[in-house]
């Protein structure tokens, strides 16, 4: 039992989620190079990629137990010596990962697993804790919010405002989504600048971020023994709010008090990783390197760059020629 | 090899190349770059334009920054052509790479902590300079 599931089943997803998320990043890296990208949009989905196609191509695959390296020759051999050894070599090392990491895989899915339920909890409480505020309690708020909502052409979220100490800005609910402001944030902002925090956070709706966010935690913490995925998942944080930025500045066009309000934010944001633990599906915080971004992000608002992205038809090409090439990779190793 | 004899004389306090290289080394250096190929007698030309000092001070100079492998010599007729070893940029690497190694070697725990906080005052003091830019243009109606 024990032999099964070290050989069939942790064995091939060390191997999936180790070299699919290295060599993952490594063709978006080559390819921001090579494309010179700018696009946050399509650079985020393109970090999203290594995250999502390991684990993937490991379900489908012993779903329905491919394994085209055996159907390739009977004897299992890619007819190539070196890329032969490679295997081979990789298969050794992955049994030995396979039975140190076990263990700690079962308990770190198990955490997972429970991190992404717990946030779903923690939300509907902050929902049963502080209601949705009401129209006449906030009612330039409100307002706001509406004419956002009609300018992006989506339903008007729910809005909650909760009494914590630092700022609190950020977005939950896959399907019927409610923005979280904290009171200290709000009572800290200008007129213009709360413009632009709801505007961004309508952004993210907009970009179904909260969805991907949650999924991409939930990958990040699976995959937990892959080292780059901690810095692929930083990248993708840091894409995913520049890309939520430019919607802002392109509705408010209010860039000053944008960049005004995120300075705000950093300031009043906890220093602690664990502050908002519970929330972390939803509001994941950069593992390392988190200071970094935000006087990027201020001084990408302030210099408004002209963001030239890939026409929708090469953007899909190059997504499908990714995913084409990882899968076949992965398919191939193991 | 021989940038080991160049950081050796590190001194933080200094200015740019003074930092690693004599004063009239580093003015020497930077005619050097600037022209790519010089005779003794065109960097003393340039040097006598700022300060009083003799042909063999700046001779002397010369053959000790070729001693320490910073120039190249060759001869052409009666004088010598000097050309610096590394460009200017790669001096400097091979200088911060040098020094940063040699206290990662030996004091790694507080150089690497040092240069983490150093990077977060860093961020701290660049977002300042971005607040005080972004209030100034909303003052003058920026939106």
């Amino acid at each position: 039992m024990i032999s099964i599931l070290l050989q069939e089943h942790m064995h091939p997803f060390i191997i999936y989620a180790v070299t699919g998320t290295f060599l993952g990043y490594g063709l978006v890296f080559l390819v921001y190079r090579w494309l010179q990208l700018d696009d946050p949009r399509l650079k985020a989905q393109l970090l999203f990629l290594p995250l999502i196609i390991p684990v993937t191509t490991y379900v489908i695959s012993s779903s329905f137990h491919v394994n085209p390296r055996c159907l390739l020759s009977v004897t299992g051999s890619t007819g190539l010596p070196f890329l032969d050894r490679l295997i081979t070599g990789f298969c050794v090392v992955s049994n030995v990962a396979a039975v140190i990491l076990t263990p700690l895989f079962a308990l770190a899915v198990s955490v997972a697993i429970i991190k992404a339920v717990v946030s779903l909890v923690a939300c509907r409480r902050l929902v049963k804790r502080y209601g949705l505020v009401c129209t006449e309690d906030y009612p330039q708020l409100t307002a706001t919010l509406r004419q956002l909502s009609q300018e992006v052409g989506v339903t008007t979220p729910g809005l909650i405002m909760t009494d914590k100490k630092y700022a609190q800005s950020f977005t939950f609910g896959f399907w019927n989504p409610v923005i979280v402001l904290s009171k200290k944030l709000v009572e800290s902002l200008d007129q213009d600048e709360l413009h632009a925090v709801l505007a961004h956070e309508m952004a993210h709706i907009v970009r179904k971020d909260s969805l991907f966010n949650w999924v991409a935690v939930f990958l990040r913490d699976a995959m937990f023994f892959a080292p780059v995925v901690y810095w692929g998942f930083n990248r993708l944080l840091g894409e995913k709010e520049k890309a939520a930025d430019d919607i802002t500045v392109r509705i408010t066009e209010k860039p000053l008090a944008f960049a005004q309000a995120l300075i705000k934010v950093w300031r009043m944001s906890p220093k602690s990783l664990f502050a908002d633990f519970s929330l972390d599906n939803f509001s994941p915080t950069p593992g390392f390197a988190k200071d970094g971004i935000i006087g990027h992000r201020v001084q990408r608002v302030i210099d408004a760059p002209g963001v030239q992205g890939l026409s929708s038809r090469a953007a899909i090409w190059l997504i499908f020629g990714m995913i084409t090439t990882l899968v076949s990779i992965l398919l191939i190793l193991c | 090899m021989f940038w080991k004899k160049v950081s050796a004389d590190f001194k933080p306090h200094k200015v740019g190349l003074r930092k690693v290289l004599g004063d009239l080394e580093a003015d020497i250096m930077e005619i050097v770059w600037q022209k790519d190929r010089v005779s003794v007698r065109e960097v003393y030309e340039q040097l006598r334009l700022q300060k009083e000092l003799a042909y063999t001070t700046v001779m002397t100079i010369m053959t000790r920054l070729a001693e320490k492998g910073l120039l190249q010599k060759e001869s052409q007729g009666n004088a010598y052509i000097y050309t610096p070893s590394l460009s200017r940029q790669e001096f400097t690497h091979t200088i911060v790479k040098e020094v940063l190694d040699g206290l990662l070697d030996e004091f790694a725990e507080p150089a690497i902590s040092h240069l983490v906080d150093r990077m977060t005052k860093e961020d701290e003091s660049q977002i300042n300079k971005l607040e005080a830019l972004i209030k100034e243009r909303r003052q003058q109606g920026g939106r």
